[in-house]
């Protein structure tokens, strides 16, 4: 059995993922999505003829991006104005302080031409798929002035007596919604978890300021423990809030400090490779003794490295506000 | 049954075809929901008739003794209306589907495709762009040749994104990796 090939006009937004894109293309009878690996495609094809439904939902991720890149800003401008005020100022702190600070302002630029970010979901009969290019209200929009026409082409013309006589309760009437309140299929979890891991971000936000100013050998053992513990309970929180009723900014929250922990250990390993390179006698012999480390860390001082200092000052904000953040979710949910 | 996204509330009836973001009546979230005839109508179910076959009437390839009401449109046998399978106008038998199915003739039906341009440019690009991995290229640049010109005619994607190209390119890169490994190793013997 031949088939001629099926003519596609191809659909402007595109989702990038770590491997490969989504894309959606036009053709005659349908709407297909496709999803690149970059060596292999995936398809799903939505016929105009089925196709019920499609629901566009407003997000608040523009708000969280746009929160998160003028911190990052601010950390960014704080560590040029530290470098500055330094008698020994490095130049190249400057320069990537300023190609960071310029990046920050070009994703911010981004973001507002953009618009506001939405999720788009469609309907048919046997399902209901996420179209994952569509994550802003501007593509969608034009998503639908070009999709539209053509189920009409196919559907007929929609008419509110057609919905009103809705045979099958596609929609509810007005004051008939509560009843549907035991539609919710989330599991109920109290953030026990979520709840440790915000306060211990706090505390840890204070452990790192305390390191800065007084170098004891037993604060770095102490904070070594701390990170490790934290990471445990992060872990815990992570597993528990999958399908969970939780709020998607404590969920967002709870992601973020994962990565922000991840960086700090990536951070440590870093500077130890650094002053191994340094004096490597020293460094490689406490390798394989924690508290030989500790009292070697305790030696070095943040002021003399504005690199370390930055990152140290960067990680104590990003700890504070994450944990700040997540304690206000929390509380904003409970309420 | 069209509901809320975020708490599956079902979505309120004075809010759908309004072209504009409405808040869900429960969570407040800002919705945009367009219906379409689809979701109202109900499936009428096939009212043809299942007829016999009396005095000269052709019957069914499958079923000799029901009323074939149409030839498949790839292998011409007559089918009832049992047998035959509407694939977006085109009526076809269920051999005919499952053999388009499996020799990937039957681009509707079509849910995977290998994309041989997109695994050769790869195969080409990576191992010099790497750095570390870029000793592997006196295997790889070869191999993604001889990828590239077997796999020169078999299907690529769907969509009409450029596949002979990638294969172009991957021709150039390897061409070039190859003669840089060649005259690498007749330096060494010139040695």
């Amino acid at each position: 059995m031949t088939q001629h090939p099926i003519l596609y006009e191809k659909f402007s937004a595109k989702h990038r993922k770590f491997f490969g894109n989504d894309c959606l293309w036009f053709g005659q009878d349908h709407l297909l999505l496709v999803s690149s690996t970059g060596i292999s495609e995936d398809y799903k094809r939505f016929y105009y003829k089925d196709i019920q439904a499609i629901q566009l939902m407003k997000t608040k991720a523009r708000l969280a991006r746009i929160i998160i890149t003028f911190i990052l800003l601010g950390i960014t401008g704080a560590i040029t104005a530290l470098a500055c005020s330094m008698d020994k100022s490095n130049p190249a702190v400057l320069v990537s302080s300023g190609i960071m600070g310029l990046f920050l302002i070009g994703c911010l630029v981004r973001l507002f031409i953009k618009g506001p970010f939405c999720k788009t979901f469609i309907y048919s009969s046997v399902q209901k798929e996420k179209l994952t290019p569509l994550n802003t209200v501007k593509k969608s929009a034009l998503f639908l002035s070009i999709i539209t026409p053509k189920i009409k082409a196919w559907q007929g013309q929609m008419t509110p007596d057609m919905l009103r006589s809705d045979p099958r309760r596609m929609t509810a009437a007005p004051g008939a919604i509560l009843q549907h309140a035991a539609n919710i299929r989330q599991k109920i979890i109290s953030p026990v978890w979520h709840r440790g891991l915000f306060l211990s971000l706090l505390c840890l936000s204070v452990l790192m300021t305390t390191l800065l100013l007084f170098r004891a050998p037993v604060l770095f053992a102490v904070f070594s423990l701390a990170l490790l513990l934290i990471l445990l309970t992060n872990t815990a929180a992570l597993v528990k809030q999958a399908g969970s009723t939780l709020s998607a900014g404590v969920k967002a929250t709870t992601i973020a400090s994962m990565i922000f922990l991840v960086l700090t250990i990536g951070a440590g390993y870093v500077e130890f490779v650094f002053f191994m390179i340094k004096n490597v006698e020293t460094w490689a012999k406490a390798s394989q003794n924690q508290w030989e480390m500790a009292k070697l860390y305790a030696r070095i001082n943040p002021f003399d490295y504005p690199v370390i200092l930055g990152l140290d000052i960067f990680l104590i904000c990003v700890f504070f506000i994450t944990g700040l953040t997540g304690l206000i979710f929390l509380w904003r949910q409970k309420k | 049954m069209i509901t809320c996204e975020k708490c599956h509330t079902p979505v309120d009836i004075n809010h759908i075809n309004s072209n504009t973001f409405e808040p869900c009546t429960k969570c407040q979230v800002s919705l945009r929901t367009d219906i379409f005839p689809a979701a109202v109508r109900t499936e009428a179910a096939d009212t043809r008739p299942q007829m016999r076959v009396v005095s000269d009437d052709a019957g069914c390839f499958y079923h000799p003794g029901k009323k074939a009401v149409v030839p498949c449109a790839a292998c011409g046998r007559f089918l009832c209306a049992l047998c035959d399978i509407d694939m977006n106008g085109r009526h076809i038998c269920f051999a005919c589907m499952e053999s388009g199915q499996e020799k990937q003739t039957a681009q509707t039906l079509e849910t995977h495709r290998f994309l041989h341009d997109g695994l050769a440019i790869r195969l080409s690009l990576f191992p010099p762009l790497s750095g570390f991995f870029s000793f592997f290229s006196c295997v790889t640049a070869p191999f993604s040749v001889y990828y590239a010109l077997r796999h020169w005619k078999s299907p690529g994607s769907i969509t009409p994104r450029g596949r002979k190209w990638r294969f172009v390119l991957t021709l150039l890169f390897s061409s070039a990796q190859i003669a840089g490994w060649t005259a690498i190793i007749l330096t060494a013997f010139n040695r």
